[in-house]
């Protein structure tokens, strides 16, 4: 590689992870489907993604990282319930992994001792960290090649409720304090869920201390003057809000299920879950329906030749091709961009934390190589404060924007979900109005919470995509509800106690957190 | 409008080609609203959504809808003259001398642009170059005529 060719290829990469899953109820026996969304997470995404950083913290290699925790996330990880399950999943697996059906089948012996080896690791780090894993994030944070940062309260779309400036503080400073209760600071910056931005929002945001979050290639375009370095560069809007634009190509080469590397035959299969094979004594044996339990063997294989097992050795082979191939594509692409606009471009690419293990189970070793390669390439791994720290910016209008289909909210915002942000509206309109101190204090802070609840941008998500439709359906007539019961109460002066303690006992989050939202003029 | 009283009135994008708007009066306002508004022959208040784009040189007017009844939320199909614009809608009623009395006003929602107003954005070969490697193109949904089934 010649000198020019060096510096025409030199770039930056933001990469951001933002970790989030809806708050599940803890069951106290069992476990439920939904509850294992988390288990399964911990097990494949967050404590491997945490095991990684670890690793590259103890080293000297240069590189950075952001990792964004969503408020409902960090409630449950904390919960002394959901830990309890967590162990019992685990538990769970083992005791899978030694079910008849799957010592049986000699040819799934691979995949097993590597799943089972994979396990052992995981629940001994788990231990090791006395079971918090917010403990290990919080020490995580002290090395400043690691940025966390967070969320709305419980991920609402924010520009469903802008109708409410403080409904919209009420999502964001809800957060803010929810993190800083857990993990000791602050954050400078700040995930819009689904990336979901209106004008008028960066105002809001400023007015929370928040100094930097992240726009969809959408929300570039639309105030008349194109941006001047494409989504290349960091921007600034009218209210000194720092704005990271997402390069949409380089993150699909990612998550694409299509053309993205997760799709390789060598990785393992997301959607076959072995406990599918165990006999219904098996799962009995184990208190546990039939559903998937996390028990993956196979790889993805393709075609339409029958599954194969999963070969850990051809899937890391998989892993060093891949990163290997997307250094190229970045240098590639950081040529090109630097002949027209003369910079160095930064790639921003946020990626939901869950694709990484979870989804694709190879992800954070996919992500430690990248970050290793970067390090001896021409690509800086860079955060967010690299460049609040920097200087100044060129000035943009962002508009309205999202990720997702077509880019305008249409995911979370469709003729199916309507009537929500209807009962949203009267509910919270109804509620600003009762009293936050003496004996209804307690059935506010309650009622809040639920209407909070009601607002996750899963529940729409899951209604629009039809998985888990029905469950999304049930948990948003539930906090609905209940907010309604709430509401009524306090409407007539009558505020039954067992009630609130029942629903506090089942969402045990932001307890003290939310107090009445603040007015629309602040 | 929310906070002061026990009313709100909202608009979304939805689905891509509608802005949906909701609303609902407290009693006071309901009560005003019968004593003042011209009725229809069932004795409901006559309620229209004026529609304006609100543009550095003021508020330009779109269009006026008729809001039959006691409805408390309405549809508006974004064709391709929403397209880019910055849009506020009003609700108001009739009065019985005849003048149209403002009772609320949404919030400004933005609807994406065209991609003739895009293009005409994109002035210099770079700026046009930049786009391209954006891929923002392929990625929008804005409002058009074709997109409308009904």
């Amino acid at each position: 590689m010649t000198a020019d060719t060096d510096r025409r290829g030199r770039s930056r990469i933001l990469l951001l992870l933002h970790s989030h899953l809806p708050y599940v109820p803890a069951s106290r026996q069992g476990l439920t489907l939904e509850e294992t969304w988390l288990y399964q997470n911990l097990t494949e995404c967050y404590l491997p993604l945490a095991m990684m950083l670890r690793e590259l913290s103890a080293s000297t290699t240069p590189f950075g990282v952001t990792v964004s925790l969503s408020p409902t996330l960090l409630s449950m990880t904390q919960n002394p319930g959901h830990i309890r399950g967590y162990r019992r999943y685990l538990d769970m697996l083992f005791r899978l992994l030694s079910a008849k059906t799957v010592m049986r089948d000699s040819d799934a012996a691979g995949a097993r001792a590597h799943l089972e080896r994979r396990v052992t690791e995981i629940r001994r780090r788990f231990d090791e960290i006395g079971g918090h894993i917010v403990d290990e994030w919080r020490s995580l944070a002290r090395d400043p090649r690691i940025t966390f940062i967070t969320t709305c309260a419980t991920h609402a779309i924010l520009p469903a409720y802008r109708f409410s400036t403080s409904l919209v503080r009420l999502q964001v400073e809800t957060g803010l304090r929810y993190f800083e209760s857990a993990l000791g600071f602050r954050p400078d910056g700040f995930w819009l869920p689904e990336m979901a931005y209106y004008e008028g929002l960066d105002s809001v945001l400023r007015k929370c201390g928040i100094r930097y979050t992240f726009l969809d290639t959408g929300g570039l375009y639309g105030a008349g003057l194109p941006p001047a370095h494409g989504c290349f560069q960091p921007y600034v809007t009218e209210s000194e809000l720092l704005l990271f634009p997402r390069d949409a190509e380089l993150s699909g080469a990612i998550w694409s299920a299509r053309e993205g590397y997760p799709g390789d035959f060598r990785y393992r299969e997301f959607h076959y879950d072995y406990t599918w094979s165990l006999t219904e004594s098996e799962l009995a044996a184990e208190n546990i329906g039939r559903m998937p339990a996390g028990l993956k063997l196979y790889r993805i294989t393709g075609g339409d030749t029958p599954k194969q097992f999963y070969d850990p050795r051809e899937a890391a082979n998989a892993v060093t091709s891949h990163a290997r191939d997307f250094i190229r594509r970045v240098s590639m692409r950081a040529a090109s961009i630097s002949e027209i606009a003369g910079i160095t471009p930064l790639f921003t690419l946020p990626f939901d934390a869950e694709l990484f293990g979870h989804w694709w189970y190879e992800g954070p070793e996919f992500l430690q190589s990248v970050i290793e390669a970067a390090a001896h390439s021409n690509i800086e791994c860079v955060t967010p404060n690299f460049f609040t720290a920097e200087g100044t910016y060129s000035r943009l209008l962002p508009t309205e924007s999202s990720w997702g289909r077509n880019g305008a909210f249409e995911t979370w915002l469709n003729p199916e979900c309507e009537p929500i942000y209807h009962r949203i509206a009267d509910l919270y309109t109804r509620l600003i109005r009762t009293p936050s101190s003496g004996p209804m204090a307690k059935a506010q802070q309650c009622a809040f919470r639920e209407l909070l609840l009601a607002q996750s941008s899963d529940w729409p998500f899951f209604i629009a995509w039809k998985t888990s439709a029905d469950y999304g359906r049930l948990r948003l007539r539930e906090h609905l509800d209940a907010a309604e019961t709430i509401l009524r109460g306090m409407e007539a002066g009558t505020i039954n106690n067992a009630y609130l303690l029942e629903r506090e006992r089942r969402y045990p989050l932001f307890v003290g957190t939310p107090g009445k939202p603040p007015c629309e003029s602040d | 409008m929310a906070g002061a009283d026990n009313s709100y009135f909202f608009v979304n994008f939805v689905g891509g080609h509608l802005l949906h708007a909701g609303w609902k009066f407290d009693s006071a306002q309901v009560e005003t609203l019968m004593r003042t508004a011209l009725r229809d022959p069932f004795g409901e208040p006559l309620l229209f959504l004026e529609v304006c784009e609100t543009a550095p040189e003021g508020e330009l007017h779109i269009e006026t809808l008729p809001v039959h009844g006691r409805e408390t939320q309405w549809h508006v199909f974004a064709d391709e003259r929403y397209a880019g614009k910055k849009i506020i809608f009003k609700l108001v009623c009739s009065r019985r001398d005849g003048a149209l009395s403002p009772l609320a006003v949404s919030a400004p929602v933005r609807l994406p642009e065209a991609d003739e107003q895009i293009a005409a954005m994109l002035q210099s070969e770079k700026d046009r170059r930049l786009y391209e490697l954006t891929g923002a193109a392929l990625r929008r949904g804005g409002p058009s005529g074709s997109r409308l089934s009904s």
